[in-house]
């Protein structure tokens, strides 16, 4: 039922509701209505999810920092954004791209014990956020905070999921779902990046190379997030997103049924079963090289 | 024109609070995912009674996760059915009234994560509608 839930769908009502009101209208006055296709705009910022319902989740900045370290990644600050370009963007698109981006930088470096930087990064992500019309979730009280733990990684890591979670919901609370989704994708697509530069920086990148082809999946759902608003005035992310797809889509992915172990009691799951994302060696160049040029494309002030 | 004006408000700003109610709804319970982190992502939802959402996601070996879906008193007990990739439930939960459970894989999985309120009472002339919160953390 196209009615039954959601914000979306709710505002999907009050969009048919307004048109037929300003079409019976119309009628009324014996001219031609405008048509409800003026109204659709207004969906350009909807929460993340699709008509059916559906909601679409992707790992956070820090988790793919933390999977990257646990494959053996090591810490390159090289293959950051510099942080002075933060002062140089200055389309809407832009500056939502880099802060996920921005954003992926702190976490990355957070997660390897880099306060120093943490620190310029935030900065960085700071100035972009207010640019973005988020206020609160950079506040003094919250800058203080990560400044009095920088040497306790386990407070920054929590202190910035709480920040840029809080600065993604402010934004769709704002009707700026469209610019929250654009700071997803940044941090993604940076969190890929600098996966697959570090790759090539270590000896044994064997594990790192699987992280890269695991992360098909989350990239299928990046796609579907990214689908459900529209709003790019200049960018293309979406068609970028999918020319990364079309590279993993070279080869299937084979998957056991999964198996489920449960204690009831402790509420604690473990699914088991079997699955194969494992790329060719030409598919990792050819990833390598494709996210580096649409990265190269996203930092350019 | 003038009341046209004012039910478009009205629609309008029953929508904003209804979205902003189950914001506020799903960020109470970010709290209660300690010690693991949050993915940064909300998604919170309006339900009737008898209906569905889903939240897909990849969950990748080695992660720990706790998985966190709250809802409206007024909606009843909810159910969690957990997906594969070819939609095939592998795991139903009983019905909660939150459901807050920790798990892990033992391969990265693409999964699907459907969240069913119960139909409404027999004899109900009343759909009763409420907010539904789902929210992951990691370790």
């Amino acid at each position: 039922m196209a009615i039954n839930s959601g914000f979306k769908n709710s505002v999907k009502a009050s969009i048919l509701l307004s048109a037929l009101v300003l079409v019976g209208c119309g009628s009324e006055g014996g001219e031609g209505s405008t048509g409800a296709n003026d109204s659709i705009p207004v969906l350009d910022s909807m929460p993340h999810h699709t008509s059916e319902n559906a909601f679409y989740s992707i790992p956070s900045p820090i988790q793919l920092g933390q999977m990257l370290q646990r494959a053996g990644a090591t810490y390159d600050k090289k293959v950051l954004n510099p942080t002075d370009n933060a002062a140089k963007y200055s389309k809407l698109d832009s500056k939502a791209l880099n802060l996920g981006v921005y954003g992926a930088d702190l976490s990355y470096s957070a997660v390897f014990n880099q306060p120093q930087e943490v620190m310029s990064y935030l900065t960085s992500s700071k100035k972009l956020a207010e640019d973005l019309g988020i206020t609160t979730s950079f506040s003094a009280s919250v800058m203080e905070r990560m400044e009095k733990n920088t040497g306790n990684r386990d407070s920054l890591l929590y202190i910035i999921s709480e920040l840029f979670l809080n600065s993604n919901e402010a934004l769709k609370e704002n009707d700026q779902s469209n610019i929250s989704v654009l700071v997803l994708a940044g941090g993604f697509i940076e969190g890929m990046y600098v996966g697959t530069q570090v790759a090539k920086t270590v000896k044994d990148n064997k594990a790192i190379h699987a992280r890269i082809g695991e992360f098909r999946g989350s990239l299928s759902n990046l796609i579907m997030l990214v689908s459900t608003v529209n709003g790019s005035s200049g960018y293309d992310v979406l068609a970028d997103l999918k020319s990364i797809k079309a590279i993993y889509d070279e080869s299937a992915v084979t998957e056991e049924k999964p198996t489920t172990t449960v204690d009831t009691t402790k509420k604690v799951m473990t699914i088991g079963g079997k699955s194969n994302y494992t790329l060719s060696k030409e598919q990792i160049e050819k990833i390598t090289e494709l996210v580096a040029t649409i990265r190269a494309k996203i930092i350019k002030p | 024109m003038a009341t046209i004006l004012r039910i478009l408000f009205i629609v309008l700003i029953v929508n904003t609070a209804s979205f902003a109610q189950c914001n506020g709804f799903a960020k109470k319970s970010i709290s209660k995912l300690k010690p693991y982190l949050n993915t940064q992502q909300v998604f919170s939802t309006v339900l009737l009674n008898g209906d569905k959402t889903q939240l897909s996601s990849t969950f990748y070996y080695g992660d720990e996760y706790r998985l966190l879906i709250t809802a409206d008193d007024k909606l009843g007990k909810i159910q969690l059915n957990v997906k594969d990739a070819q939609g095939v439930i592998v795991y139903s939960t009983k019905a909660y009234g939150t459901i807050m459970w920790d798990f892990n894989v033992e391969s990265s999985q693409d999964l699907t994560l459907e969240v069913v309120t119960p139909e409404a009472a027999a004899g109900s002339t009343e759909d009763k509608s409420g907010c539904v919160a789902i929210v992951i953390g990691f370790k």
